[in-house]
């Protein structure tokens, strides 16, 4: 190829440089931007909504299955104290009762 | 004035900029317009982060360069597809276009495909220069306002300018000696 050619070619292209062709925003574009941060301000409501509803949900398993734990102990102690307290009457109630019968079988 | 009223005015202000800036480095309007979005919501999620160092233009500039360099790597594989549509006039050069035209049609074309070949060519030269070419050529910003887009002094700018001309010449002869 000539060289003139193709150097007159690069020089010719070169000029569009000056020129390059121009854009500006559709009609809508303003409306999409607008629509997308509305969208990411709903998903932040949202998952903000989510994760602190899971959280609470947790911390009150924890404390329903502490209240749980606790009042299964306290009814099996309670459950022991009045096995024991039960077991002593009785033991009580037959010693009273022997003593009398002894004191009236002294007392004839 | 609320927050969403300020930045429905920041938008309006500078919408039309930050596509053509974006416009510079994908060369296809829709695909501007989506990078576009990105900055404007990078923007509105960073706001906070402004420190008012720099001009609120300056730091959409820098927002939308730095997102359509990040198009532009992912969009690699893409790049045959768009010349192929290109050079079959297959994308939607749309009235959005503010460039008009007194050619006749077979001038129109003739330049329509130079065109072509010069934004090829800008493709093909580094990073930096290229930054600095799409700004001052699309943008018109001055030699300041690019110096600060791209946090570098205005002699910098200078020498890329001028490696980005000779560069682009160097990929224009290539390929009008091969073609």
């Amino acid at each position: 190829m000539n060289a003139n050619n193709y150097k007159e070619k690069t020089e010719k292209t070169m000029e569009l440089l000056e020129a390059l062709p121009k854009v500006k925003s559709s009609a809508y574009f303003q409306t999409r931007v607008e629509a997308s941060i509305e969208l990411l301000n709903t998903n932040k409501v949202y998952s903000f909504n989510l994760n602190t509803a899971l959280r609470y949900a947790f911390f009150i398993m924890i404390i329903v299955l502490n209240i749980g734990v606790s009042y299964s102990y306290l009814k099996s102690n309670n459950n022991s104290k009045e096995t024991r307290e039960s077991m002593i009457q009785e033991l009580s109630g037959t010693f009273f009762t022997n003593s009398t019968d002894n004191y009236s079988l002294t007392n004839q | 004035m609320n927050n969403k009223e300020v930045f429905r005015q920041l938008v309006e202000d500078y919408k039309d900029k930050v596509v053509n800036t974006c416009f510079g480095f994908v060369h296809q309007q829709e695909d501007a317009e989506d990078i576009a979005q990105e900055v404007f919501v990078e923007a509105w999620l960073n706001y906070h982060k402004f420190r008012g160092e720099a001009s609120l233009s300056t730091w959409l500039y820098r927002i939308a360069v730095n997102k359509s360099l990040d198009a532009l790597r992912k969009r690699k594989t893409r790049k045959y597809i768009d010349l192929i549509k290109n050079l079959l006039h297959l994308n939607n050069e749309d009235h959005n276009q503010i460039k008009e035209s007194n050619l006749d049609p077979l001038q129109k074309i003739e330049t329509e495909e130079r065109e072509q070949v010069l934004i090829n060519a800008l493709d093909l030269i580094p990073v930096n220069q290229k930054i600095a070419i799409t700004l001052a050529k699309y943008e018109d910003l001055s030699m300041k306002e690019i110096a600060e887009v791209m946090e570098t002094t205005e002699s910098a700018v200078e020498s890329l300018l001028s490696r980005a001309k000779v560069s682009l010449r160097k990929h224009l002869e290539e390929y009008y000696k091969n073609n």
